[in-house]
């Protein structure tokens, strides 16, 4: 790559976050000062006159939920935060990741469907569990991390001067707790505004009164207003994490002890039972009943230009979250703020994304009613996978080659993606396939920038959900599952190759 | 491990990012690629936008237009609103109760009264044209007089009142003048397919019954009995075939007006299932529909269809 052609590939990454990100934010808070023509009714005041407090109530049960649904994914995880924790280098971290990440790049709602074919009734339980099973994976790595880091020196330094039970306590306390705390809160943000496990549990969150009030006002102050109760306590929440997890991260700079080598096979054999009732199961419940094959076929018949579109407008949305996100990491300051930045973008609720797009877009007819309006969705919705995953990369930079590109004259934007991000193209394939997965399978953004060209394939899926189309339904959460399968893959041997 | 297959990988990477770089240019060429059509020329009026305000609609899922041509819409905020013929605004109300749901559809009787199948209540409720409740009637279940989701009404000339509704319980049973249960006219397998989703129904001139059987894209016709006469249609999106067929109206010479919410357009058939003529394309413009869910003639001849994800109606000429 030549300085020409890095000059040009920074400003293409950059200007996909002005178009994607700063703009639409930028036009959704300059829209928040036009006010509404005077008895103007909105959702959520129609549902208050409706059932009176409806709102206040609703979010007192949706954070409730959430918090259990956090606690519920933090006993999940107990068997991988073993697995995790008990690794001793990076490559067998990397081998523990990719064994356990498949539950968090699945749908969600692919998981909650799954679940319903087995539990009927019961609708908030069955919302903790699918929350538990969706992201007990995130526990396991920041928990285990840590303790893989730390908390085993110390337990074993702990045990000369004590019990077992003694030694963990204190371990627990010091290693343990801010992990514990951070990855709890940065959950019960990510529950609270969920919008798809609720729904795929007959359930009505706030998240769903928020996407109702953006679809069905043209104002998006009120979407604001009304998402103001959900983003306030979750970007508080995220805060807080990234506060504790920032100091636990900083305290855990010593090199690893040498801990036992291999995974215990009790801890394996239940991390793999996690893995398969938070994938297999509720897969394989979706598909028991019906005719799949058939379903398949009747599927593509009716919407095979649907899906030919979606998971075209979905790659192309992939790419772009990499690209943007290599440049946005490339740039030093923003580098250093990347992992609260990712925090904050990654908990707004898919409905004031939306939002955001279409009050910076609907001017622009030529974009407006173009399938680019849903690439620029899918981009500003998931747009922190790209810097994230451009961040760890950056990580784990080779710092010597990094420092000869420099004295030979490079930047330091330059030599991270000619230098890092050239050697970790797997990782930044799989980035790619990651985005795409899950900007298909999302709902509540999707509602709001889709286009008369084509029906999203979520969407649809919300439509079969309603409709009781069963085979429909189970075909096309086949589709999202198959989609996501390719980025885990990867995702995976990249990590055991360490790129 | 292999050191080749990092290599591979590689190369295919590549090879799937020029492609991925080309597939935007051929999308664009076909996304612009739009058959030209006059069918804005037939537009005589066109109302609505979206909010939840007098005229507003928020994703509007049925109407129907009385005997004095006043159209009545229900949308997603169990609105139902008024309109003159003209299209202004006149008069609104709410449903009772609309946590659970909404409705889904909406008959004019000849006697001036509504029906609105309150679909997630699992009940029929019936008003006068300003809105107040006259009656209700069924309750949740699967059994005689319950209904699992009700999606239209359509009433013969001796005042027997029909519902169809779905989940389960895909069915069109049959109701007394005083909202007692009488019968269930049709269910279950009929010529070779189970009924799945009764959308709409209606009641031709002579007196038999046609129902928009959605989700296997058919059309069913049966006696008054419920004596199964001939069904037509198969799902795709060339003349002739149907894509959930979401209402149905029966016209005074004979045709069938069918709404099409997936190939977001209306076609008239004859009585033998042939397709007469279509209208509409997908998009946010005037003559474009998009997922429309209902479309009901007038007595002065005059279309209107609820053009819903556009979150407004559209009426054609004669």
């Amino acid at each position: 790559m030549t300085q020409k052609a890095f000059a040009i590939f920074m400003i293409v990454g950059i200007g996909l976050l002005l178009a994607t990100v700063v703009y639409p934010a930028t036009m959704l808070t300059a829209k928040c000062f036009e006010s509404m023509p005077e008895g103007t009714t909105t959702a959520i005041d129609d549902a208050r006159d409706t059932t009176g407090g409806f709102a206040s109530s609703l979010f007192l049960r949706s954070a409730g939920l959430a918090a259990l649904g956090a606690t519920a994914a933090c006993v999940f995880a107990l068997p991988g935060i073993r697995l995790v924790g008990g690794t001793v280098n990076a490559r067998q971290f990397g081998l523990a990741t990719s064994l356990i990440i498949a539950p968090l790049v699945l749908p969600p709602i692919v998981i909650g469907l799954g679940v319903r074919s087995w539990i009927r009734g019961v609708s908030e339980i069955r919302c903790v569990i699918v929350w538990g099973l969706w992201c007990w994976p995130i526990a396991a790595l920041l928990v285990g991390g840590a303790w893989a880091r730390r908390g085993h020196q110390l337990y074993e330094v702990a045990l000369l001067h004590g019990g077992k039970f003694k030694a963990f306590k204190s371990v627990l306390g010091s290693v343990l707790v801010r992990p514990i705390v951070g990855v709890w809160m940065l959950m019960f943000a990510l529950f609270l505004g969920d919008y798809s496990v609720p729904h795929s549990c007959d359930m009505i969150a706030y998240a769903t009164a928020l996407l109702s009030e953006a679809t069905s006002s043209p104002y998006p102050v009120a979407t604001v207003i009304a998402g103001f109760p959900l983003l306030a306590p979750m970007l508080v929440a995220v805060v807080v994490a990234y506060l504790v997890g920032g100091r636990a991260e900083a305290s855990d700079q010593d090199e690893p002890t040498k801990a036992q080598a291999g995974f215990p096979r009790v801890t394996f054999a239940l991390v793999l039972a996690m893995i398969t009732v938070s994938t297999l199961l509720p897969t394989y419940g979706l598909i028991r009943n019906i005719a799949l094959i058939k379903a398949i076929a009747t599927t593509w018949e009716l919407y095979r230009s649907d899906i030919a579109y979606s998971l075209a407008t979905a790659f192309i949305a992939g790419l772009m979250i990499v690209w943007m996100g290599i440049c946005v990491t490339a740039i030093a300051p923003i580098r250093r703020i990347a992992p609260l930045l990712v925090l904050v973008w990654a908990v707004v609720p898919g409905a004031l994304v939306g939002q955001a797009v279409v009050a910076a877009y609907l001017p622009f007819d030529v974009i407006y009613s173009h399938w680019m309006l849903t690439v620029i969705g899918y981009v500003a919705r998931f747009g922190w996978i790209g810097v994230l995953l451009a961040y760890v990369v950056v990580k784990q930079s080779d710092e010597a080659t990094m420092g000869a590109a420099m004295v030979d004259g490079a930047s330091t934007g330059f030599a991270t993606c000619r230098v890092t991000f050239a050697n970790h193209w797997p990782t930044m394939c799989a980035g790619v396939l990651i985005a795409t997965a899950m900007s298909l399978a999302e709902i509540a953004t999707t509602t709001l920038v889709r286009v008369p060209v084509f029906s999203p394939v979520s969407l649809v899926l919300i439509e079969k959900f309603h409709r009781f189309e069963d085979d429909i339904l189970a075909a096309i959460c086949i589709l999202l599952l198959v989609v996501a399968c390719p980025g885990i893959a990867i995702f995976s041997l990249a990590s055991r190759w360490g790129r | 491990m292999n050191r080749r297959l990092p290599e591979q990988f590689r190369r295919v990477f590549q090879s799937v990012t020029r492609l991925a770089l080309i597939l935007p240019v051929c999308l664009a060429m076909i996304a612009g690629c739009k058959q030209n059509g006059d069918a804005h020329n037939e537009v005589v009026a066109m109302f609505g936008s979206l909010g939840l305000g007098p005229g507003q609609f928020s994703y509007p899922r049925a109407l129907t237009v009385d005997s004095q041509n006043r159209i009545f819409v229900v949308d997603k905020s169990a609105r139902i609103q008024r309109f003159s013929p003209e299209g202004t605004f006149q008069l609104g109300w709410s449903m009772p109760e609309r946590v659970a749901g909404k409705p889904v559809g909406l008959y004019a009787h000849t006697d001036g009264k509504i029906y609105v199948p309150d679909t997630h209540y699992h009940r029929v409720m019936v008003f006068d044209p300003d809105g107040h409740e006259l009656a209700r009637f069924g309750r949740e279940g699967y059994g005689d007089g319950e209904f699992q989701l009700p999606t239209d009404v359509a009433i013969d000339k001796q005042g027997f009142i029909y519902v169809s509704e779905y989940n389960g319980n895909d069915r069109v049973t049959k109701w007394s003048p005083s909202y007692e249960f009488v019968s269930v006219v049709c269910a279950g397998e009929i010529d070779g397919e189970v009924m799945r989703r009764p959308a709409a129904m209606d009641i031709d001139k002579d007196g038999t019954l046609w129902v928009a059987d959605a989700c296997n894209h058919r059309i069913l016709h049966f006696d008054l009995n419920g004596r199964f006469l001939s069904s037509w249609g198969e799902m795709g999106g060339e003349p002739g075939q149907l894509r959930y067929p979401y209402d149905i109206d029966c016209l005074d010479d004979g045709t069938i007006l069918v709404c099409e919410f997936g190939n977001h357009r209306l076609q008239w058939f004859d009585r033998e299932g042939n397709s007469i003529r279509i209208w509409g394309e997908q998009g946010r413009g005037k003559g474009e529909l998009w997922a429309p869910w209902g479309a009901v003639v007038g007595s002065d001849g005059r279309v209107c269809v609820v053009d819903s994800l556009n979150a407004r109606v559209q009426i054609l000429e004669k």
